[in-house]
């Protein structure tokens, strides 16, 4: 790939691993921004507006590359769940989402200052969890998986048990919509697609 | 350099007894230090004395200050004359640009703003004392520019600045300001949208006193906090 390096705005691993697992390598430097948004904002919005004010944020101090930020919540009945702080809200999160269907949203945006370019994006995937038993539930929290995560879960870990259902994307859920991000990245020229076909001599 | 620190308080002061022998809130009147030509570490240390607001007059000195500041580090304005060549970098760094004169440069701020997805806010600048050496927009056509500047996506109208010429007595700037006030009830009256009006950025160190007197919402002061010399 000949191009400018791809910054990635967050510290999440699990977004690394994404665009590692697409041949994507890339720079962490997380944005430390101020994550309080206007109330009352639609989720959608919201994932949109937190993802362009980090992209933003990196994009002022890595001029000359790719910026890309993201933002995910997790949503149960209008409610945003954040990242359980200890034990006792773990257990609560995990029984508010038992048996039930939420929302995962993440935005991301793109953006490069040199070039003055900026895209950005929002998937939202519907996750339905089975009804889960109390030792289920005190099990799950008794791992370290819970507690640096919105919703107090993750998919691609252990708690690939807790979801009967989704609907929608999948990475998505993990932490980027990568479907829609690589049309993104296409899009804006960043990655080119080639033929990667070998033959077989 | 306790002295920006004395200079900021004073400034301030002076708003405030401003704001007040007049009746008016003086949390609707913003300071904005004039910064041109003062060197970062001046800058920085006005900006830890409580100044919220830069106002930087040329693009390029700007570009280099505010990286070396910070982009976060406080709201930056631009005050000066815009060409539209360097409209992209204007978008790029300024969270207000108050001297949108033209159609033209309406129209190219919007394209730049479009490709970060930003919506900048501007204000409309007028040609209040219709100097030919002055830039603004010419009086009667403030009307017609400022409707169509609502038209544009991503842009945010915010009100009207003028720069009156510089008089030893600050009495004879009033008249000017009542004239901006003036154009912006006849842009109001033109259907504009009271939101797109709800600023004024008029006066300056030697008579930002009689600006907010007849209203203004943003000052620009330079000298009263910076001092003449560097």
């Amino acid at each position: 790939m000949d191009t400018d390096k791809l910054v990635l705005a967050s510290r999440s691993p699990r977004r690394k691993e994404l665009l590692e697992q697409m041949g994507l390598a890339v720079e962490i430097i997380p944005a430390d921004v101020d994550e309080t948004e206007k109330p009352g904002q639609q989720p959608l919005a919201l994932v949109k507006a937190l993802s362009q004010k980090k992209t933003r944020h990196i994009m002022q101090l890595q001029k000359n590359a790719w910026v890309l930020g993201a933002d995910t919540i997790v949503v149960k009945d209008g409610q945003t769940l954040g990242k359980p702080e200890n034990r006792e809200q773990a257990i609560h999160m995990l029984g508010l989402l038992s048996g039930r269907a939420h929302a995962v949203y993440t935005g991301y945006s793109v953006g490069h200052f040199v070039r003055s370019q900026m895209k950005t994006h929002a998937v939202a995937t519907q996750v339905v969890f089975k009804t889960l038993t109390r030792q289920e539930i005190l099990w799950y929290t008794g791992t370290q998986e819970p507690y640096d995560k919105a919703g107090g879960y993750a998919i691609q870990g252990l708690g690939a048990f807790l979801v009967k259902e989704i609907h929608g994307s999948y990475s998505n859920v993990v932490g980027l919509p990568v479907c829609e991000l690589i049309q993104t990245l296409a899009a804006l020229e960043v990655i080119q697609f080639k033929d990667s076909h070998h033959d077989m001599d | 350099m306790t002295w920006i620190k004395d200079n900021l308080m004073a400034v301030h002061k002076n708003i405030l007894d401003t704001a007040r022998s007049c009746g008016r809130n003086p949390e609707d009147i913003h300071l904005i230090g004039v910064s041109k030509k003062k060197p970062v570490q001046m800058i920085k240390q006005a900006i830890d004395a409580g100044l919220t607001i830069l106002g930087e007059n040329y693009i390029q000195e700007a570009m280099e200050k505010i990286d070396a500041i910070g982009r976060d580090a406080a709201a930056w304005h631009f005050i000066g004359h815009l060409q539209s060549n360097k409209a992209r970098f204007a978008v790029q760094y300024f969270d207000l640009i108050h001297t949108v004169d033209s159609f033209k440069l309406a129209k190219e701020i919007d394209k730049q703003a479009g490709k970060i997805q930003k919506c900048q806010k501007i204000l409309l600048q007028i040609n209040i004392a219709m100097e030919d050496t002055k830039s603004g927009a010419q009086k009667d056509a403030a009307v017609d520019l400022a409707k169509k500047i609502m038209g544009f996506e991503n842009l945010s109208l915010q009100g009207l600045m003028c720069m009156p010429p510089y008089f030893d007595d600050p009495e004879d700037a009033r008249s000017y300001f009542k004239q901006l006030v003036q154009i912006r009830e006849e842009i109001l009256a033109a259907g504009v949208h009271p939101n797109a009006m709800a600023q004024l950025s008029m006066g300056m160190s030697n008579d930002f006193v009689v600006a907010i007197q007849e209203g203004a919402t943003m000052v620009r002061v330079g000298t009263a906090i910076f001092g003449s010399r560097m």
